[in-house]
């Protein structure tokens, strides 16, 4: 089965590894992007050869320039178009002629400047297709390979980054450059760099593929300005991670849309997009990063060392402060202290002096020099009850902060466990971190930012390696059930299910539902609530009220047929009261749920990612607090659990406090078998169980009232 | 006036302001692609075509004529 | 709290601490003073000392306030105050509450010095002979009096009266360090006073200067700096090892990654970075940030240089006498490089390696470039680039000054009265040579560098399209304010009559950042001449009020043009020359906006790329990854543009609705 995805790797080749390359309507004057891409590729030393096209000028920079494509006399395997977007189909028909299979577009003034560039851009998409041209862009600032074969700078940043193991790839431009500076500043170096603009045909799906075969590039590096396509982001980003184990970071903008306020539902309001993108990375193991610097400094965790196999630390400083301040840290960041070993205590206490503590953190004193540090870390990292180190310096008088730094790179080089420092100040210890930096040992400036690192790249270890467990497939549902009461719906226009066919789907896919039935006159509901047996509770029935609580159309606790004949009235009264022009179908008559917590279940179909689940606690804790979780249907088995344990006030179940315990293998059940009902009823848009009861512990849960929007 | 002539005349600016030879100007010359212009030689261009055919162009239109001859047909607009 | 001499006890407590005076009875301290705080301290004449009990914050750490390892002559401590690790001594300095003084070799002021105030700085002219005074309160526009308006010995004469009065002034017996101000990790510091809030850490050397800094915004001196007679100003950012040698950095200024300055002034948000700068008179918004680039005896404001910008001032066998003034809003492209004397029109664009001496004066947005060795300009192209628009509207966005008192006056707009005359007169350069140019001449000459004769006509035309854009626009503006609340046509028309208040409303002038009429000009430097403006601050508030006129003044510029372009008063127009003019006000506007437009596609053209920033530095970048939202991205700029087209067409209707009620 041959995924367009999986060709990424054959199709990108001439991009990223070509032999030779045209740089197609280059000009002679320095400053300008057609020159400067020009005097890139050649002044950072391209390994293939170069071929500038030109319409007027013979050479650019010594280099002799062709007419056109078309006279250049040796096989090319990648055009780098710097044409005005004007004629840039002109050009691409030329390339398409000479048998060129890869393109770069550097060119805006397509898809982005409205529709005459529109335009623009599906004829080079047909132009490209016809000749079968993989091409990148347009509009975007080039790419980078810094492979010592190849050695390509086809894009007009101003530096070249140094060879390393990261493959970055951003849509923003103007990101790009600053991230370099960046780089450069940390010795931070990529594999690839890619800023592929507006993705006319090589998508950021497509580029993550290629890195996910690429073996130069152990870390993939994303900046995401929206997610359009977030099911198949999210199928790439997961195929990546459990095929390769190479990490995935991502690094998004949080954005709420506008829209979001006006949504349908308490589930629609709160699932704004950047909470579900957040669950959808989590759930697909990507990590999510809010800055440039939160990235590189997950990155260069992920990328230079190896992955913690857990979460006990040992910390070696030379003074006390600090040590205790990355202590707290790493508290802070569920990370734990190490006990060290009988022996390895043995082992300082003969190498190092009386005054030095011995005990984690492993405090060697302000005058330690690179002896201790090699024993401390040495030793700390052989200990077996030791998953990494981190190093802690304070630059004192007797310190010889490069020895250190060399020293702490060969101990650290030598185990499979990882090692991460921060030296602290800025001045003097300048060269000794330019040696960590330089020697691939990851270095942050403060200890939380360490800390958290080590924490992350656990994470991601765990996640890598946790198995894939499918979501729970119930046999005892009744989809055609379902199936037909959403059709009628439809065919009705309706936007909304009455309360019956709310409950009646629900129930088709068995999700514990209490008895009910609309009443139509105060005699009827007494009828009806006899029948179903006291206490009842009554809800208007009405497609135009949403929150029935909120108007006084719910009454609760009603336990004879007077009663219900009263509720009825007063129920009506008080929803025409609230909303003169409501359409009042009559009132819902059901069994009491019985005493139970109440949680909220969720169901929203998002444009991105299709249907999402959220979980929470009612009442307060969505409503004030939004303490919810959301995943991604279908959601494997052991997540929908984590889905659970998620969520802030989960402690409200499971018995904190004195407390009862609930049932919460019943509400797990609920959630997978909504999960189940999500995936197969794509009719529905949005859904809110609020509430589902939550007995104690083996009395289960009851479906109390639901929403379903069509 | 005639197609030709002004064809005739468009190469001759065409030719004055790129400083290439007439001969390497088609009728189906793209300014940018086969010519070479930039932006500065453009706007001298617009304003080669004026003088010659003493006209004033909408710059907005003329900007986005792309060859010689879409330059011939748009002259003609304004002296026939 | 009053200071009291130590009780026998307490001395007997501080030597068991290590500490040291050569005269106990000296040494004053508050009774809620920590004693245990004060630890190997040397006490040297006269030391009085605060309460210290709370705790400092040094490199994220918290440590407690006291006196540790120092040695202490002549100072008084304020309360909170924490020194520690002091290399030689601190001498003569009053430390404010709340101030850290840590790991710093020496700080030490002499009596009677003046920290950097009365510093003779020798701009433009790099052989000498404008020298500007250095005082804190400096401001853009009292340094262009000084250097630049040398025409009038007696105003020259009082105003460096003040202004030395003024330095006079800052000449104290000790040095001080402001509250909460910290200085860590140091040099020498000698004669230097550090305002309250300000962050010292890791310079090199501090030598005769003034770091002012506020709470709002507490200025930075930072790693590697080497400085010496120097002022600084609040919300200024000095660090990444900068050496400044007669340096004033105005408020909000960032100088930063080696870069060097000599004899140079930086106003308000200016940028420099990895570059150097000689007899620089840098007006508000002069950014440099570029490797290998050279800002030598020349004035700029609101300037961009592109990497490897150079210029030369030599002459040959007189030595380094020339000078350049690039008006405002100009950028000089990657290595280019131009000979002074030089004279730039504003919002110009300089390409290429120029060996002819441009002056273009009074051709204000245009693209000098150099074709074949030979230095060309294109007047006006600049109007048709998306870039100046856009500058217009970064800088106001872009002032980092956080102070309540904003030194230096700054006109933001793009179109004034200064430019669009400069555009006039430029104009009728154009049209003259036009007419006086036979057809077989391809080029002529005109100041210092050639014109193709074809875009003499054109780019005039761009000029007239941009004058009358601006000058319909603002009749427009009023009409538009007047015609909400009018009832009659009469009434728009006499909101449009101009109060005489200039004899030659025509003649503007630039002052380094502050636009304004000549003849206000001339009557300050009169008053100033002839003493009745007396004090500094009576000059500077002087200039306040010139500033203060400004709308003022362009109204009646505007009335004055207009009535010269068209033929007819504003406040005379007939309700069918409304109508006229605001179609031509579109018209005119349409088309500058649509040749914008196209030019923002053209982003790897070599102009629109410098033009709009695209040739981004490192800083700029960095602003805009801050925020992770890339706002210096084409695509914005272009939606921008169309939604802008889209309100120009509104606009238009609804004022023709508007006039369509009388």
């Amino acid at each position: 089965m041959s995924d367009p995805e999986d060709r990424a790797q054959a199709r990108l080749e001439p991009i990223f590894a070509p032999r030779s390359v045209a740089v197609v309507g280059t000009t002679r004057i320095p400053g300008t992007v057609p020159f400067d891409i020009f005097q890139n590729i050649l002044k950072d030393n391209f390994q293939g050869t170069i071929y500038p096209v030109s319409p007027k000028e013979r050479s650019i920079a010594g280099v002799k320039a062709y007419k056109y494509v078309l006279d250049i006399p040796d096989p090319v395997d990648l055009a780098v178009i710097v044409f005005p977007s004007s004629v840039v189909n002109l050009a691409m028909e030329q390339c398409g002629k000479k048998g060129i299979k890869g393109a770069i577009i550097i060119s805006a003034g397509f898809r982005e400047v409205g529709p005459a560039g529109v335009r623009r851009e599906e004829e080079i998409k047909r132009i490209a297709a016809s000749y079968g041209i993989s091409f990148i862009g347009p509009n975007c600032l080039g790419v980078i390979n810094t492979d010592p074969s190849v050695h390509l700078n086809a894009s007009f940043a101003r530096r070249m980054p140094k060879e390393g193991n990261i493959g970055f790839m951003s849509q923003s431009g103007a990101l790009c450059t600053a991230v370099l500076d960046y780089a450069h500043a940390k010795n931070i170096g990529f594999s690839k760099f890619i800023s592929f603009g507006n993705k006319a045909d090589v998508s950021d799906i497509d580029l993550m593929m290629y890195l996910k075969d690429d073996p130069a590039t152990k870390v993939i590096l994303v900046y995401l300005e929206e997610l359009t396509d977030g099911t198949r982001f999210v199928r790439a980003a997961r195929r990546i991670i459990r095929e390769t184990g190479k990490p995935v970071l991502v690094l998004k903008s949080g954005r709420t849309r506008e829209g979001a306020s006006a949504a349908a539902s308490h589930t629609g309001s709160l699932a704004a997009s950047d909470e579900v993108v957040d669950a959808a990375l989590h759930q697909a193991g990507v990590i999510r990063c809010q800055t440039v610097e939160e990235l590189f400094n997950n990155a260069i965790a992920l990328a230079y060392q190896p992955l913690p196999k857990g979460r006990r630390v040992a910390i070696v400083t030379n003074a006390g402060g600090p040590g205790v301040l990355t202590t707290d840290a790493a508290i802070q960041e569920k990370l734990e202290l190490a006990r060290f070993s009988e022996s390895t205590r043995e082992t300082f206490r003969k190498s190092l002096p009386v005054t030095a503590n011995i005990m984690n953190p492993v405090d060697v004193i302000g005058d330690a020099r690179a002896d201790r540090y090699r024993v401390a870390l040495g030793s700390a990292l052989d200990d077996d009850n030791v998953d990494g180190a981190l190093v802690i310096l304070t630059p004192q008088s007797m310190t010889d902060i490069d020895l250190i730094a060399e020293e702490v790179c060969n101990v650290a080089n030598r185990s499979p466990k990882p090692t991460y420092t921060s030296f602290m100040g800025e001045t003097d210890v300048a060269s000794g971190i330019d040696i960590l930096q330089r020697r691939n040992i990851p270095h942050y400036i403060l200890p939380e930012s360490m800390c958290r690192a080590f924490a992350r790249a656990n994470d991601f270890l765990r996640e890598r390696d946790r198995p894939e467990i499918p979501p729970v497939h119930f046999q005892d549902v009744h989809p055609a059930v379902a199936q037909k009461i959403l059709s009628a719906a439809a065919a009705a226009g309706r936007a909304y299910l009455t309360q019956s066919d709310a409950m009646a789907v629900l129930g088709a896919y068995g999700l514990p539902v209490l008895p009910g039935r609309l009443a139509s006159s105060p005699e009827d509901a007494a009828v009806a609530a006899t029948q179903i047996g006291f206490p009842v509770a009554m809800k208007v029935e009405s497609d135009d009220i949403v929150h029935k609580f909120d108007i006084k159309g719910v009454l609760l606790d009603i336990v004879s047929p007077e009663q219900a004949k009263e509720a009825y009235r007063t129920i009506v009264a008080n929803a025409h009261a609230a909303q003169p022009r409501a359409n009042i179908r009559g009132v819902f008559v059901q069994q009491m749920a019985g005493r139970g917590e109440e949680v909220i279940l969720g169901l929203k179909r998002d444009e991105a990612f299709g249907p999402v689940l959220m979980f929470g606690l009612g009442g307060i804790f969505v409503e004030i607090f939004r303490d919810v979780s959301f995943r991604l249907a279908p959601v494997p088995a052991d997540m929908v659990r984590d889905m659970m344990h998620e969520v802030r006030s989960y402690g409200m179940l499971t018995g904190a406090r004195g407390r009862t315990p609930r049932d919460t293998g019943a509400l797990e059940v609920c959630l997978q078998r909504l999960s189940q009902l999500a995936v197969e009823c794509p009719q529905i848009s949005e859904l809110d169980i609020n509430p589902l009861i939550v007995r104690n512990e083996g009395e289960g849960c009851s479906v109390a009232d639901a929403r379903i929007h069509v | 006036m005639e197609r030709s002539e002004i064809q005739h005349r468009v190469q001759k600016v065409v030719s004055s302001v790129l400083k290439i030879d007439s001969k390497e100007i088609a009728p189906q010359s793209n300014f940018v692609f086969d010519l070479g212009a930039d932006s500065m030689k453009s706007v001298e261009l617009i304003a080669g075509f004026e003088e010659e055919f003493n006209i004033e162009m909408d710059e907005d239109r003329a900007r986005e004529v792309q060859t010689v001859a879409g330059a011939v047909d748009f002259i003609a607009t304004y002296v026939q | 709290m009053t200071h009291r001499a130590l009780s026998p006890e307490a001395i007997q407590q501080l030597r068991s601490q290590g500490c040291y005076a050569q005269d106990w009875s000296r040494v004053l301290t508050t009774s809620d003073c920590d004693l245990s705080r004060i630890r190997n301290v040397v006490f040297r004449s006269s030391v009085s000392v605060g309460a210290n009990a709370g705790v400092a914050n040094v490199d994220g750490v918290e440590v407690p306030c006291g006196l540790y390892n120092c040695v202490l002559m002549d100072c008084t401590i304020g309360e909170n105050v924490r020194i520690a690790h002091i290399g030689s001594l601190i001498a003569n300095y009053d430390i404010g509450d709340g101030a850290v003084i840590q790991n710093v070799a020496a700080l030490t002021a002499d009596a009677g010095s003046q920290f950097g105030a009365g510093t003779e700085v020798e701009v433009v002219n790099e052989a000498g002979g404008r020298v500007v005074v250095l005082i804190p309160e400096l401001t853009a526009q009292i340094a262009y009096l000084q250097a630049i308006r040398l025409h009038d010995p007696a105003m020259q004469k009082r105003l460096r009266e003040a202004v030395v009065q003024t330095a006079e002034r800052c000449r104290k017996d000790r040095g001080a360090v402001g509250q909460r101000a910290a200085i860590t990790h140091s040099g020498v510091i000698r004669n230097v006073l550090v305002g309250p809030h300000a962050h010292v850490q890791g310079v090199l050397r501090l030598d005769n200067g003034t770091i002012l800094s506020v709470a709002e915004h507490p200025t930075v001196v930072g790693e590697g700096v080497n400085a010496k007679n120097f002022i600084i100003a609040e919300g200024a950012s000095v660090t990444g090892g900068a050496m400044l040698e007669k340096v004033f950095v105005g408020q909000g200024a960032k100088i930063g990654k080696q870069f060097s300055a000599e004899n140079a002034l930086f106003f308000a948000n200016c940028e420099g970075f990895h570059g150097e700068a000689v007899s620089l008179f840098a007006g508000p918004y002069t950014v440099t940030h570029h490797k290998s680039t050279l800002l030598i005896a020349g004035l700029f404001s609101f300037y961009n240089a592109g990497s490897g910008t150079n210029q030369s001032n030599h002459m040959y066998k007189l030595g380094p006498v020339h000078q350049g003034v690039f008006e405002r809003g100009c950028k000089t492209g990657s290595f280019s490089y131009v000979l002074h004397e030089t004279h730039v029109g504003a919002f110009s664009v300089i390409i290429g390696k120029h060996y002819t001496n441009i002056d273009t004066g009074d051709l204000p947005f245009s693209y000098i470039h150099e074709t074949d060795g030979q230095s060309e300009i294109v007047p006006g192209m600049n109007l048709i680039s998306v870039g100046s628009i856009r500058d217009g509207e970064k800088w106001p966005k872009r002032d980092n000054r956080k102070t309540t008192i904003k030194r230096d006056l700054i006109t933001f707009d793009v179109f004034s009265p200064y430019v669009v005359e400069k555009m006039r007169r430029g104009r009728s350069m154009l049209q003259r040579l036009q007419e006086n140019t036979p057809k077989e001449k391809s080029s002529v000459q005109i100041g210092g560098v050639v014109i193709k004769r074809l875009l003499l006509r054109k780019c005039a035309k761009y000029y007239s399209q941009a004058i009358e854009r601006y000058l319909r626009g603002k009749v427009f503006d009023r009409i538009e304010a007047a015609l909400a609340t009018a009832k009659s046509w009469e009434h728009v028309r006499a909101s449009l009559k101009a109060e005489k208040g200039l004899k030659e409303p025509e003649k503007w002038t630039d002052l380094a950042g502050l636009l304004t009429p000549v003849e206000r000009l001339t009557s300050l430097e009169k008053s100033v001449g002839n003493g009745s403006l007396r004090s500094y601050e009576e000059m500077t508030n002087a200039f306040a009020a010139i500033g203060a006129s400004y709308q003022k003044d362009e109204w009646e510029y505007v009335t004055q043009a207009f009535t010269q372009e068209y033929g007819f008063a504003p406040s005379a127009m007939t309700l069918d020359q409304a109508r006229d003019c605001l179609k031509a006000f579109a018209e005119a506007s349409a088309s500058l906006h649509g040749a914008v437009f196209e030019d923002s596609k053209k982003e790897y053209d070599a102009f629109a790329r410098i033009g709009y920033g695209l040739d981004m530095s490192e800083e700029e970048g960095k602003r805009d990854f801050e925020t992770v939202r890339g706002t210096a991205d084409t695509n914005s700029v272009v939606k921008k543009l169309a939604s802008e087209r889209e309100a120009m067409t509104q606009r238009q209707k609804k004022l023709e609705a508007l006039l369509g009620k009388f």
